[in-house]
């Protein structure tokens, strides 16, 4: 019967096309997605609206093709992804990032092309829906503090933009449909600066669960601090005496503290969400298992048969791994070495599966052994663990400030106030076995680096190249570290932010980028290296970009 | 005796249609014999019948007709039969009486006056004026089919079917001239009994044609929905005759085409006492125990069958067919099976003299098959598994390995599960109104409910998360209206021959999702069936999701189709027709489409050339369309994704839910194509030939964009140009034409050009190449190249030559010079390394036919191509001796020393892709009427059995284990390794009509 209906719905229809044109609608019913017209927004939304401005970052710090990982650690000289039994080689990317000879197409950095670019466009547009209505908000100082929110959140983004491309399109409005044109590295600099301080004093101060994963005053001076510590690379200006008021505004609010665990910021426990155990992380993406997943760098740094030794839900792929000349850098009595690496015999109760790790690979090419070079242990793994891991990544955490204040400290010629700052941050480091050693001094952080540059031959020798001389601290050129200006300062930084994403800055900064050579990465000598060629594709669609010299 | 069994079997169904007019005229009968002109031999099964009425029957074995109670006066009788041209008598009938009337047919390779569908009407093969072609049921592939592109592979020049896989459940892989396009659907649009549908809508015993609109202008009438050919299905309708039963069955047994030749137990075993060791330095482990790992996850004689009952006949005006078919294959993987249940039922009713005649369909269908267990990585794992390692521990657990993607197949199969079904259900009816015999008004309505639902689950001691257990349920049901409206108008003056058609269709789609999985269960023994059970709800560790969406096409279309005297024929059709994906601003387009033919064997100047029986040159041109497949592309939407901690909650983001593109619309394809048909020597020989040029403009593409001002760096928009070209040609000739031998090959060729013209716009602008195709992990790298100006297909990667004493790669740089060990190559020093697209296909069919026996043997080959060998790329391999590998890893590479490299793409493992097969062969015998025992003899109209085979033989150089592998797609000529082997089926079957 209810075809008969139908017949007769449809045969009316078709009687009554011509006369008055219902049956040539073609307007697309939608009705799993909200459209245009029955979008309004209310202050009840704000955070659905802001949470695009942070979203994306969880998909780049820790997930597949990270930024900590292979954008920033493995063109260092701390972490290495060499081949393994299993593959990772992988059509040569993971060797391209280690010996800085990336192509213009590779994700590898085109991700933080993308995804900062995917904050911006998110706050540009939410600022333009608060501002022009389309999301209305009645109090004016929930519209400031939020509009300030936005403007740092995208002042992050386009920091991460300088520190790797440099010279990239500014946009700030949504509405605008021309294709941008690109700044320069100096006003980029300046729009980041600009912005950051005119958020700053309309951002909330409070911390904890309220601004847990977002940007508060302190977040925003930290990152305002971190653009002054590097303005010399970023601009050729030296402006370290400007990181000293901001730290020392986060130092004395008295907001955070360190941990007295080192591996504390980086358990599942640390976010305010999931117990707040740290009063050291100041800004994180706040992985979860359940709400905000894609964090999966311990899958790629754990070795297959760990996930029967930690109980894990998931088995590792296991790639990367501590490169061992930076290993011999840490003083035997750090117990950030063994809170940040996989040492030593991992097994299962039984031995039935596990490894004994040991602090040797032989070569980046090659099959490499599942227990040759130390995974990276410093994120907490934890029973149960799936492919997608609950904790966080401190994007911001309290010990970079105090080493950022110590780093404009040493620079500026306080030697002295800086060896405080650093003693300060090392002192949980010897607390359980030398407290002594903690200690630090002003000469000695304006030495030179322990770390043994050179190349990693494949019987563990370092020296000149594959099957060259053996070389010293002292050789000098590109390698060893006795002749790096601040080097010790710069090991200090290994050691305490190992693996966090930081390495790529600090080699450039501390001018070791294109000058040493290191486990399988030859010295290049080419500035140009020191920025990412702007992603082929963003210059395919936008003709404006010109791209970096060099590439 | 006959007709009472049959008339009890129906009345069921006769009795919901009481409109049974008796007729109580005068009546006489007809009689007669349809003989062979050539060879004067009785000719059984002829259809004979008085056209435009239900006065029909068929020849029996003498050749002899009967028609009775046929109305006084003059009327025309009409002799049809496959494979020879038609007959037509008129005949004057006296009441009482026997009129009689004889008819010799002529043979005819190629039946001309066989009616082909062309799209809301259909038309004499010889009046043809585009590439269309028509296959009827007695030319179909004769072996069990797996959907209704089985019957006709390798039957069509330029229909490439392919068979990828030996999974029961799969479809094949077709494609039709090449391959027009980056991102749109490549499916040609199948029409089945005039109604949109797909190649599994009915059983394949039930199909009566298939035909093919190969070019656009013939494809036109559809419009934006056409662009990659049409397809039609005809079933089978009762024609005339007396009420019939008909019986098809088979059962068939499978079996792997080919093995790979892995290291067994005894060959670890051996290579372990010897203590061999690899260049690498890797030994073997022998863990003491045997298993065939390929064998303990097959079957050990996968066995299928089918069987199909139709029932046929008609009475007064009301003619009926009704059908059944349950066909059941099992796999040659266990948990590998398929079932299907179809039933059918066809209603016809004709009232005030043909005024007025209703049609009506139902078909409903079910499909059911395990599911839950990924078949193809369970291939891979029992491939790669150490053969002297064991099932299960000492403890009866299953023995598992620490080892890296390492899985016990055997514990896949005994932890994974689940059900599937689908559902299907369609409800057509049209009823026409002729007022006057040349004008004729036709209204189809209809609605089509399809669903599928999937249950799956695993168990706590499941490989991949040991002692956590799960399970979901997933629906999808797509529910479709179509209103069809068309006018005909068809009339003879002066030699002219017109046939006006016009029509307005609507089409509708609403599509639906639902699913839900969650995990942690108290036991196991729910499976799927009390998802609530599961403590991972609370954990937050469910997962729910849903999903809806309406899309509406409308087109008005028209068609003109003029014959004058035979010679010049012309057709010019028009399609104005919108979709509701396209963008505000493009959402109506126009499709024309033209053709034009000239027979030239009815011009006198080739009356004295009597060796020319027909000859005919055709000319086409159309425009044709294909939409993006998703909805709401050309809307700015927002949607919820991703959460955020926003005051200590958790909240979801509200994102844009694309980058909306207003000016969206089809792919627009327009085709030029020239042909030429003949029949020559009495018939004997016909042929085609066909060239084609298609150029798709508009093609749709993901450019990546700018972000901002875009909201995604990547846009479906209307921008590249690729172009076809290619020739087809088809002959068929009449070796023997004897009475008692008869033996008819058909051959075909067909070549495709492909070449991306362009891909950039003043708006969008791509990147001159883009890299498709990847080898998965751990190789991680693209194996294609696309580039402007070049073709569809090409391999790009490494070109190796030689190996090092130590055994590493030696490559060249991209011009294939300057060699070097692979550790130096880089992306440079790629280059093209082959094309995974066949050049050109072969097709040669034979039928015979001697007495009581036919023989039906197609071959098919494809030649002119690579493919990538992913087997031996993975698994000729000394490097990683925790996974099993071939034989062949043993060999020295160039004959000069072994591997000692990981795995890496070089085209050491490209290889040449050229074959023929004997794709199929069937053997069968007809039983003289009346020569089966006790009542059979006289209950039997015919009877057959045949014996069958597929996939029988294949010549070949390529040292995989079928190189009939995928060859569309922007990545084609890749034999994956996580692929179900294909098989190779014996059956038997019998045809049985009551």
């Amino acid at each position: 019967m209810k075809t008969y209906k139908l017949s007769a719905a449809l045969l009316a229809c078709g009687i009554s096309i011509f006369a008055t044109g219902a049956c040539t609608d073609l307007d697309e019913v939608v009705y799993d997605q909200i459209t245009e017209s029955n979008f309004n927004p209310t202050e009840d939304d704000l955070g659905s609206l802001m949470a695009p401005a942070y979203t994306p970052w969880g998909g780049l710090f820790m997930g597949w093709y990270g930024m900590v990982d292979v954008g920033e650690e493995e063109p260092g000289d701390v972490l290495v992804s060499p081949e393994r039994v299993n593959g990772w080689y992988d059509g040569g990317v993971y060797v391209r990032q280690h010996q800085h000879t990336w192509d213009n197409n590779s994700w590898t950095f085109g991700h933080i092309w993308d995804v900062a670019f995917s904050v911006v466009n998110a706050a540009n547009r939410v600022i333009y829906q608060i501002e022009s209505g389309v999301a209305p908000i009645e109090n004016e100082a929930t519209k400031t503090r939020t509009l300030s929110e936005l403007r740092a959140a995208r002042a992050y983004a386009y920091w991460l933009l300088l520190d790797n491309f440099r010279n990239v399109p500014i946009v700030t409005d949504f509405t605008a449909e021309d294709l941008p044109s690109q700044s320069t590295g100096q006003e980029v600099f300046n729009f980041v600066e600009t912005e950051l301080q005119a958020a700053i004093p309309n951002l909330p101060t409070e911390v904890g669960v309220a601004m847990y994963g977002r940007i508060n005053q302190y977040v925003a001076k930290a990152i305002l601090a971190r653009l002054y510590l590097n303005a010399e690379v970023y601009v050729g200006t030296r402006r370290y005496n400007d990181v000293l008021p901001l730290t020392q505004d986060i130092i004395g609010s008295g907001k955070y503290s360190l941990d007295s665990e080192y591996r504390t910021p980086f358990s599942v426990a640390a976010g305010p969400l999931d117990g707040g155990e740290s009063n050291e992380v100041m800004w994180a993406v706040p992985y979860d298992e359940i709400y905000n997943r894609g964090s999966n760098f311990h899958m790629k740094t754990l070795k297959p048969e760990l996930r029967w030794v930690f109980n894990m839900n998931a088995q590792p792929w296991g790639g990367s791994a501590a490169q061992p000349p930076f290993i011999w850098t840490y003083d035997e009595d750090d117990t950030r070495l063994g809170d940040s690496w996989l040492i030593g015999p991992q097994f299962t109760p039984d031995g039935q599966f596990g490894y004994d790790f040991v602090n040797h690979i032989p070569k980046i090419r090659g099959k490499n052994e599942f227990n040759m070079g130390y995974p990276v242990w410093k994120y907490e793994i934890y029973e149960g663990e799936t492919g997608s891991s609950s904790v966080d990544y401190p994007i911001v955490r309290y010990a970079e400030v105090l080493m950022m204040r110590a780093e404009a400290l040493l620079r500026t010629g306080d030697g002295a106030g800086a060896a405080a700052l650093v003693t300060q941050v090392r002192q949980r480091a010897f607390a359980d076995t030398d407290p002594s050693k903690a200690t630090v001094t002003g000469a000695e952080l304006m030495g030179g680096s322990s770390y043994l540059y050179g190349w990693y031959d494949e019987d563990g020798v370092v020296k000149t190249a594959a099957g060259g001389t053996p070389v010293t601290n002292e050789t000098g050129g590109a390698y060893g570290g006795a002749d790096i200006q601040y080097g010790r300062f710069l090991d200090e930084l290994a050691w305490e932010f190992a693996v966090e994403g930081h390495r790529r800055g600090q080699l450039i900064r501390f001018g070791v980028y294109t000058t040493k050579t290191w486990y399988n990465h030859e010295v290049t000598n080419d500035d140009h290296l020191k920025l990412y060629p702007i992603p082929q594709w963003a210059i395919d669609a936008n003709q404006n970009l010109q791209q970096n010299p060099g590439y | 005796m006959r007709t009472w069994i049959v008339r009890s079997a129906v009345a069921a169904v006769l009795m919901l249609f009481s409109a049974v007019a008796v007729s109580a005229q005068a009546t006489g009968s007809v009689t007669g014999t349809v003989v062979d002109v050539d060879t004067q031999q009785p000719l059984a099964g002829a259809q004979v019948f008085v056209p435009g009425t239900q006065f029909g029957t068929l020849s029996n074995a003498e050749g002899r007709f009967l028609l009775i109670n046929v109305p006084a006066g003059e009327i025309t009788i009409r002799v049809e039969l496959i494979g020879y041209g038609s007959g037509q008598m008129a005949v004057t009938v006296t009441a009482a009486q026997a009129a009689v009337v004889d008819f010799q047919l002529q043979p005819q390779a190629v039946a001309l006056e066989e009616l082909v569908v062309t799209g809301y009407g259909t038309q004499r093969r010889e009046d043809l004026t585009g590439a269309v072609v028509g296959v009827s049921a007695s030319e179909f592939v004769q072996v069990p089919a797996l959907d209704a592109a089985s019957l006709v592979k390798g039957k069509i020049a330029g229909l490439v079917v392919n068979t990828t896989t030996g999974n029961p459940a799969a479809t094949q892989e077709i494609s039709l001239r090449g391959f027009g396009t980056l991102s749109a659907s490549t499916a040609p649009l199948v029409i089945v009994d005039g109604v949109p549908g797909n190649l599994e809508t009915v059983a394949p015993q039930d199909i009566e044609s298939i035909d093919v609109l190969k070019d656009a202008s013939a494809a036109a009438v559809y419009g934006s929905r056409a662009a990659n050919g049409v397809i039609f299905i005809t079933t089978k309708k009762y024609e005339g005759g007396g009420a019939t039963i008909r019986y098809d069955g088979y059962a068939s047994v499978q079996t792997l085409y080919k093995m790979p030749d892995f290291l067994d137990a005894s060959d670890v075993e051996r290579l372990a006492r010897e203590g061999f060791t690899t260049p690498a330095g890797n030994t073997f482990e022998d863990l003491g125990y045997a298993t065939d790992w390929q064998a303990e996850i097959m079957r050990d004689l996968p066995v299928a069958q089918s069987h199909n009952i139709t029932l046929m006949g008609g009475e007064g005006g009301t003619n009926y067919t009704a059908s059944f078919s349950y066909e059941s294959t099992q796999g040659i993987f266990k948990k590998s099976e398929n079932n299907e249940v179809t039933g059918r039922v066809n209603i016809g009713h004709s009232m005030y003299d043909g005024k007025l005649t209703t049609d009506l369909n139902l078909v409903s269908r079910w499909e059911t098959r395990p599911t839950g267990v990924n078949l193809n990585y369970m291939w891979r794992q029992a491939s790669i598994r150490n053969p002297t390692d064991r099932i299960y521990d000492d403890d009866g657990n299953w023995q598992t390995r620490g080892t890296y993607f390492y899985t016990n197949p055997v514990q896949m199969l005994g932890t994974y599960g689940g059900d599937y079904e689908s559902r299907d259900l369609r409800l057509h009816g049209t009823v026409t109104f002729r007022p006057i015999e040349s004008f004729a008004v036709s209204l189809l309505t209809g609605t089509e409910r399809g669903q599928n639902l999937s249950g799956t689950y695993r168990t706590l001691d499941n490989p991949d998360v040991p002692g956590i257990n799960s399970a979901g349920q997933s629906t999808r049901s797509d529910e479709s209206k179509i209103l069809e409206l068309t006018g005909t108008y068809a009339d003879v003056f002066g030699g002219h021959q017109i046939t006006l058609l016009g029509g307005y269709e609507y089409y509708d789609r609403l599509s639906e999702s639902f699913d839900a999985d969650n995990e942690r269960f108290p036991t196991d023994l729910f499976g799927y069936s009390r998802l609530e059970a599961g403590a991972g709800l609370p954990e937050g560790l469910a997962d729910m999701g849903s999903g809806k969406s309406l899309i509406t096409t409308i087109g008005f279309f028209g068609r003109l189709n003029w014959d004058w005297n035979n010679r010049f024929l012309a057709m010019a059709s028009m399609r104005y027709e919108g979709d509701s994906r396209f963008g505000a601003n493009y959402q109506w387009g126009v499709f024309p489409g033209l053709q034009l033919g000239w027979r030239l064997s009815e011009e006198s100047f080739l009356q004295g050339y009597d060796f020319i029986n027909d000859l005919k040159l055709r000319v086409g041109w159309g425009v044709t369309g294909i939409a993006p497949s998703s909805p709401y592309q050309s809307l700015t939407t927002y949607q919820y994704s991703g959460n955020y901690p926003v005051g200590g909650q958790w909240v979801q983001g509200l994102v844009p839910g694309q980058n909306p593109n207003p000016e969206l619309k089809w792919e627009r394809k327009t085709e030029t194509n020239f042909g030429l048909d003949f029949s020559v020597m009495d018939y004997r020989l016909a042929g085609s030939l066909d060239i084609y040029r298609r150029d798709t403009r508009d093609m749709l593409y993901n450019y990546d964009v700018p972000v901002p001002p875009f909201l995604y760096g990547s846009m479906l928009a209307n921008v590249g140009h690729m172009r076809n070209s290619g020739v087809e040609a088809s002959l068929t000739y009449d070796v023997v034409r004897s009475a008692d031998f008869r033996w008819r090959a058909s051959g075909n060729f067909s070549t495709n050009n492909n070449e991306l013209v362009s891909l950039s716009n003043d708006v969008y602008e791509a990147a001159e190449c883009f890299y498709p195709g990847h080898t998965g992990e751990p190789i991680q790298i693209t194996t294609h190249r696309v580039c402007i100006g070049g073709p569809i297909g090409n391999f790009y990667g490494f070109h190796s030559v030689d190996i090092t004493p130590e055994g590493e790669w030696i490559i060249t740089d991209s011009l294939g010079a300057n060699p070097m060990p692979y550790g130096e190559g880089n992306n440079d020093d790629r280059m093209v390394l082959g094309n995974g697209v066949p050049d050109f296909y072969l097709a040669f069919n034979n039928s015979l036919q001697w007495r009581n026996f036919d023989l039906n043997v197609n071959m098919r080959g494809a030649f002119g191509h690579q493919i990538l060998n992913y087997g031996r790329l993975y698994y000729e391999n000394l490097n990683n001796t925790q996974y099993n590998m071939l034989n062949s890893a043993f060999d020295k590479v160039y004959g000069k020393a072994l591997l000692d490299y990981p795995l890496v793409y070089v085209d050491y493992y490209l290889e040449d892709g050229d074959y023929w097969k004997v794709d199929n062969a069937t053997l069968g015998y007809t039983f003289d009427a009346g020569s089966l025992p006790g009542f059979m003899s006289t209950a039997v109209q015919s009877a057959r059995i045949y014996l069958a085979g597929r996939n029988l033989l294949t010549l070949t150089g390529y040292k995989g284990l079928d190189p009939e592998v995928t060859t569309t797609g922007l990545s084609p000529g890749q034999d994956q390794r996580d692929q179900y082997p294909t098989t190779r089926t014996f059956t038997v079957g019998m045809n049985l009509v009551f």
